[in-house]
């Protein structure tokens, strides 16, 4: 009696758990089953991938445009029968478990094995397509040579050149393990006999579900005086590709040259001495690193681009060295998806003409430029190379700061360049976007702080661009300048009337000498303004909208002489201009040219926010 | 007290004038502001075309400074390459009128250039290497080079070359017209031609794309191995106004992409300077997943200016040490290494020019990507060669001469610094292509100072759009004029009314007579016909062209009287070849019938007796591709078979009087029955 009174309930809430699994197994397919975030750095926001077990959604065509690069086949090629039957057999699953609540029948319990192997049998089908992708990678791709085939992770964190990735199994995942689990235990239940049974499936999912990871077979060598390796090249000579080398302290000579992909570290600052001649270190093989050491001593001959490193290698890593008193610093040729961090750099004591570029980036993509300080080179100079991102990196005292052409759909932001001839000069590149960026006193001849010359689709955005000789210098470039700060510059924007397609919103232009001037008769009318504040505007805001009423309008005669004889800009505030403005309006002989008319200017100025947090939290 | 400052002075004493009346009378009357004033001395409707035409004061002043009245002459004349159209084009300066399109290397049917008259070097070009080279029809005309006497221009003769197709073509400024193409035998791309060395002994050609010398196959594989680049001297006779090939030669170089040249003068005579990309000796190959050229030619940072010294080079090949490629005397590079021929200096990468200084003491070299312009003195490249302070070589032994040693200055001047020409005021002037600006800057140690001091940037005047070379009157010569600088822009984007897609290239003229940064930006002129890559200017007063031809009868190619002149109707029938005499003169040719055969070989001498200036004749016949331009006292000659009955009219091409429409007769073609019924 107590028995089957109990054998009843457990009946009942088996039958229970068999609906409640069959009701989640037929919403799973409403929520993703497994996610991917993918961080690249021409995607600030990530790419998204999300898995159902009958489609693919997210960012599937931006992935497969990355993807198409290294040859790996579009996503959409993947598990095509799996997903048309999908939906067909997590019906037929879950009917199997309604079928085995409402049969009574023990037999009936084998309905209930589809729903438990389901999440099982996904993961390991995710898994094999991984693979297959991963590892059949068109060797014709643009980036074969750059990556080498691979397993894309299935859980946590992952990397592939410079994109990390972040994977996880998602909601509809969870609901069809729970109705696995419910199966289980409702299977369980019914067969009291065989508990073993589930609990060995529920292991063996815990353990398919577990990050797979394969630790580097590597071992690490130790250059010291009286140690195994008194010289670096010797440790070199020694080390099997995979290994690492830890220099402790010491002066070396170069020039070193890493020919195997090993990881070269120092520690207790080490000294690698070029002698004056020649370039110091080459890294020649993939995937070396190079972290710790003060590398210094370069040649100064320009015809042979004597440099502190070299690296001709693919996916190096340079990370936390000071690199002083040499030509070029760091010289990355052809060498895509290579990592710079972390760098201090100093050039010789040359007349800027005469010295070499402090970083120089030709022909290698999705280079990462982050966290380096450049002081007293000549430029850093990236060129033929897409997808590259440059961040937080301080530049000072060079000749043009950042020097990007034919760079597409790179990312520019967070840094710093002050006090340089030209501070960013961006050119013949489409995408770009350079954002977040302190732009300051730079004053050479040209002295833009800003300057963008066939650019397309380019974003400038945030930046605060402020006491440059010219804060933005525009020549035929397309794209958007928003929500700068352009303040204290001799010019605010200089552009020349060739410019036409570039939306200039929501700007704040601040005491600028002159706030715009065309180079050469025509109007920037073409341009769109809207949205921006002018310190010099004249109207008033009734309705408190934080919009002035009365439009912006620039069209003074002084100004257009100024365009044609700048040092007249030094009298910009002095009663003489006045009197020629004056001049003007008194005779409409000359008549004042239109300029520009923002129809809804801002009576505040904006400030990034990045700038105000800063100045908040600082001094 | 220039001029600008004259108008902002009295546009400021009006002012204050205005402002002092306001202030004692109250607000000054509104319809007083209204009229259009008429300042002192400007008629009273100029102030109204200036209102209608919304000028500017700077706009009206420009308008005065190039506005040349009927019947008054320009100053200067540019001659202009005309790029892929294969002609040269003459500008009058200031006011930027078009004067002639010089025929070249296209025909050019309103000069009868090319259409069946035999007197022009189209037509009487041999010599051709390749069958498809026979047939050319269009040249890349990139760098005009007048002749020159001890450095300056003598208005005499005018060369330029074809990069396209490594041709040479010789104009005789006293016709303006084309005497001579000169086919490179070795060589099939150039472009560092022409320049001249300062007594026009040679006429320069420097390569562009390195191939196999004499055009032999070679794998790029072999590339360093086997392709070259090359500078060709070539000798050109003054009186006979011929370049001759066989007492030309040429130096071998290694295989990097030669630019552009220029020849040393006074102190640097006896060399020719040549600038260089791509050392890197990239191949290109982007289908194969090669860098593409563009970024393989960018890979290092500098680049070789080329040192030629083409004395010796000569002695050289007069010693019995050059090889004959096809023809041509080529001094082999190792041997121009021995003997000291050719020397390199590192410079900035991928130049566009390097330019002498009048005194030929300084070379100018700017390199595309370095806002910088690099100043090198000739002196210390001598000292540094006798004492042999090399910094290295290159691949090919060439030795490299130290950097330090031999430059002079660096000057910042702006982004994308390419040519640079000078002035009479010690001003040098160099195009910035990236910035689209002319940038004018001082020079050191030079006999010409201009007030700011040595090698300082002193002032910039936007330009539009994308300025390549710029051209300032006497520019490149040992006596610069000054005066006017024209900036030869790539783009025009917006400066013209929109006639399609295909637009024009501008040029602008820039006044540069005021010192500092005072350059005022004067007169846009379209061109759309072509793409002038350089120009020079010469003063209008050097060139001593004729009005007509000297003597009735003349063969315009020999610059001779021709035998073939006739003065009187003749027609002389040698068995199927029939020769007919024809004058012409307002408003008729005799004879009016030409009576030919079927299959009769024509010969057609046609005399224009006119002496008066500008009586030109045309002459065309229907159906026959030709089209002669006889100007007063020309002969020509037009061969061509008659191979179709039928009647066939010719006419006068120049409006040439009230009759013209009346100057015209025709060639009847009788059928082959009617020379059997004959004979």
């Amino acid at each position: 009696m107590d028995g089957r009174a109990r054998g009843t309930r457990s009946s009942w809430a088996a039958r229970l758990l068999l609906v409640g699994g069959a009701v989640c197994l037929l919403a799973s397919p409403a929520l993703p089953y497994w996610a991917m975030q993918v961080r690249a750095p021409q995607y600030p926001k990530g790419l998204h991938l999300r898995i159902y077990p009958h489609r693919l959604s997210g960012d599937v065509r931006e992935i497969d445009g990355l993807n198409h690069y290294i040859g790996m086949r579009p996503l959409v090629q993947g598990a095509t029968t799996e997903r048309r039957l999908a939906i067909p057999a997590l019906m037929l699953i879950s009917l199997g478990l309604l079928l085995a609540a409402a049969l009574p029948r023990r037999w009936a319990v084998a309905f209930t094995l589809p729903a438990i192997l389901f999440p099982l049998l996904f993961v390991g089908d995710l898994y094999w397509w991984l693979r297959d992708f991963g590892l059949n990678l068109d060797p014709h791709a643009p980036l074969n040579r750059a990556i080498k085939p691979f397993v894309p992770t299935l859980l946590g964190p992952g990397r592939v050149g410079q994109f990390a990735s972040v994977a996880w199994f998602a909601g509809g995942f969870y609901l069809s393990v729970a109705a696995a689990a419910a199966a289980a235990l409702a299977a369980l239940l019914r067969f009291r006999r065989a508990p073993r049974a589930g609990a060995r499936l529920t292991a063996a999912m815990g353990i398919i579900l577990l990050p797979v990871a394969w630790p580097a077979d590597a071992a690490t060598l130790v250059v010291e005086p009286s140690g195994a390796h008194e010289t670096i090249a010797s440790a070199l000579e020694a080390a099997a590709p995979g290994d690492t080398i830890v220099v402790q302290g010491g002066v070396h000579r170069g020039p070193l040259v890493l020919e195997k992909p090993v990881t070269l570290i120092g520690e207790r600052g080490p000294v690698i001495d070029g002698g004056g001649r020649g370039t110091v270190v080459r890294v020649e093989a993939p995937d070396a690193v190079v972290r710790g050491f003060i590398v210094r001593g370069s040649g100064d001959r320009l015809s042979t681009d004597d440099a502190g490193i070299v690296v001709t290698g693919a996916r190096a890593l340079v990370e936390a060295n000071r690199i002083e008193g040499v030509l070029f610093g760091i010289d990355v040729r052809h060498a895509p998806h290579t990592i710079l961090r972390r760098n201090v750099l100093s050039g010789m004591s040359l007349p800027v003409a005469r010295r070499g570029d402090l970083i120089r980036v030709w022909y290698s993509d999705h280079v990462i430029i982050e966290d380096n300080e450049l002081t007293g080179g000549r430029d850093a100079v990236l060129w033929f190379s897409q997808g590259l991102a440059v961040r937080r990196n301080v530049v000072r005292r060079a000749r043009y700061g950042l020097h990007f052409m034919y760079c597409h759909d790179s990312l520019v932001e967070d840094n710093d360049v002050s006090d340089s001839s030209v501070g960013a000069y961006l050119m013949y590149s489409q995408r770009l976007r350079l954002w977040r960026n302190r732009i300051t006193g730079n004053r050479g001849p040209s002295g833009y702080g800003i300057g963008l010359k066939d650019m397309d689709e380019a974003a400038v955005q945030d930046n605060l661009i402020a006491d440059n000789r010219v804060g933005v210098f525009l020549d035929n470039a397309v794209g958007a300048l928003e929500a700068n700060l352009i303040a204290y510059n001799d010019v605010g924007v200089a552009m020349l009337p060739s410019v036409q397609q570039v939306r200039f919103a929501g700007n704040s232009l601040v005491e600028n000498g002159e706030q715009v001037a065309i180079e050469g008769l025509g109007s920037a009318s073409t341009t769109t303004w809207r949205g921006n504040f002018w310190s010099d505007y004249r109207g008033y805001d009734a309705d408190g909208d934080g919009v002035g009423e009365l439009p912006y309008r620039s069209a003074q005669l002084f100004e257009q002489l100024a365009d044609r004889y700048p040092s007249l800009r030094l009298y910009a505030d002095s009663p003489a201009a006045r009197t020629l403005e004056f001049a003007a309006q008194l005779f409409p002989l000359f008549a004042p040219r239109p300029m520009l008319a923002d129809e809804a200017p801002r009576v505040a100025p904006l400030v990034p926010a990045w700038l105000a947090a800063r100045q908040g939290a600082g001094p | 007290m220039n001029r600008s400052k004259r108008i902002g002075v009295w546009l400021g004493i009006l002012a204050v004038g205005a402002l002092a009346v306001a202030l004692i009378r109250g607000p000054a009357p509104r319809k007083a502001a209204d009229q259009p004033a008429a300042p002192a001395g400007l008629p009273g409707d100029a102030a109204e075309v200036i209102r209608a035409r919304t000028l500017s004061p700077s706009d009206v002043t420009a308008a005065l400074a190039t506005y040349t009245p009927t019947g008054r002459y320009d100053e200067y004349v540019m001659f202009a390459s005309g790029g892929h159209s294969g002609q040269v084009l003459a500008i009058g300066l200031p006011s930027m009128r078009l004067l002639r399109v010089i025929a070249a290397f296209t025909p050019e049917s309103w000069q009868g250039y090319g259409y069946g008259v035999k007197e022009n070097p189209l037509t009487a070009l041999s010599s051709s290497r390749t069958p498809e080279k026979a047939a050319l029809t269009w040249a890349d005309t990139h760098h005009p080079a007048l002749s020159e006497t001890n450095g300056d221009y003598d208005g005499e003769y005018l060369f330029i070359g074809d990069k396209a197709n490594g041709r040479m073509v010789v104009i005789d400024l006293r016709d303006f017209e084309s005497k001579q193409i000169v086919d490179n035998p070795v060589f099939f791309n150039n472009h560092g031609a022409a320049f001249v060395t300062p007594n026009t002994e040679y006429v320069v050609e420097g390569s562009q794309y390195a191939m196999p010398l004499g055009g032999e196959y070679a794998p790029l594989a072999q590339y360093q191995e086997r392709y070259r680049g090359l500078m060709t001297f070539w000798k050109f006779d003054r009186a006979a106004g011929r370049i001759l090939p066989e007492q030309s030669f040429a130096v071998e170089l290694p295989p990097y992409w030669q630019d552009l040249a220029d020849a040393g003068k006074l102190v640097s005579d006896g060399w020719v300077f040549v600038n260089s990309f791509n050392t890197e000796m990239a191949t290109g190959g982007i289908e194969e997943g090669n860098p593409p050229f563009e970024a393989g030619t960018s890979q290092r940072d500098t680049d070789y200016l080329h040192l030629i010294n083409w004395k010796k080079a000569e002695q050289a090949v007069a010693s019995g040490k050059a090889e004959t490629i096809k023809g041509l005397r080529v001094v082999p590079l190792k041997t121009a290494v021995e003997e000291g021929i050719l020397y390199f200096v590192a410079e900035p990468k991928s130049p566009h020019g390097v330019d002498v200084c009048p005194e030929g003491k300084h070379l100018v070299v700017a390199g595309k990507l370095d806002p910088h312009v690099t100043i090198f003195n000739f002196e210390r490249i001598l000292g540094a060669i006798e004492q042999r302070d090399f910094e290295g070589q290159d691949p090919y032994g060439v030795p490299i001469l130290r950097f330090d040693a031999v430059k002079e200055a660096q000057v910042e001047l702006g982004l994308g610094p390419l040519h640079t020409q000078f002035d009479n005021k010690g001003y040098a002037y160099t195009s910035l292509f990236l910035e689209s600006a002319v940038a004018r800057w001082t020079m050191g140690d030079c006999k010409y100072q201009a007030p700011e001091g040595p090698w300082k940037l002193a002032g910039k005047v936007p330009v539009h759009y994308n300025i390549g070379h710029l051209a300032v009157a006497g520019g490149d010569t040992v006596q610069p004029d000054g005066k006017y600088l024209v900036s030869l822009n790539k783009w025009s984007v917006d400066r013209f009314l929109n006639v399609g897609p295909l637009l024009p290239q501008n040029l602008q003229l820039v006044d540069i007579t005021r010192p500092g940064e005072q350059m005022r930006l004067l007169y846009d002129m379209p061109i759309g016909i072509g793409e002038p890559h350089y120009a020079q200017i010469i003063k209008a007063d050097k060139l001593k062209a004729w009005e007509v031809y000297p003597e009735v009868g003349w063969d315009t190619l020999q610059q001779a009287k021709s035998p073939n002149a006739s003065y009187e109707s003749k027609v002389v029938r040698d068995g199927r070849t029939v020769e007919v005499h024809m004058t012409a003169i307002r408003s008729h040719f005799d004879p009016e019938h030409i009576v030919v055969t079927e299959g009769d070989h024509v010969r057609l001498f046609i005399t224009n007796l006119e002496r008066t200036r500008d009586a030109t004749h045309g002459f065309a016949i229907a159906g026959y591709n030709i089209a002669a331009s006889i100007e007063p006292g020309e002969t020509v000659t037009i061969e061509f078979d008659a191979k179709t009955q039928g009647v066939y009219p010719f006419y006068c091409l120049e409006f040439c009087s009230a009759l013209h429409l009346e100057m015209t007769g025709y060639l009847l073609v009788q059928p082959g029955e009617a020379r059997v019924a004959s004979e």
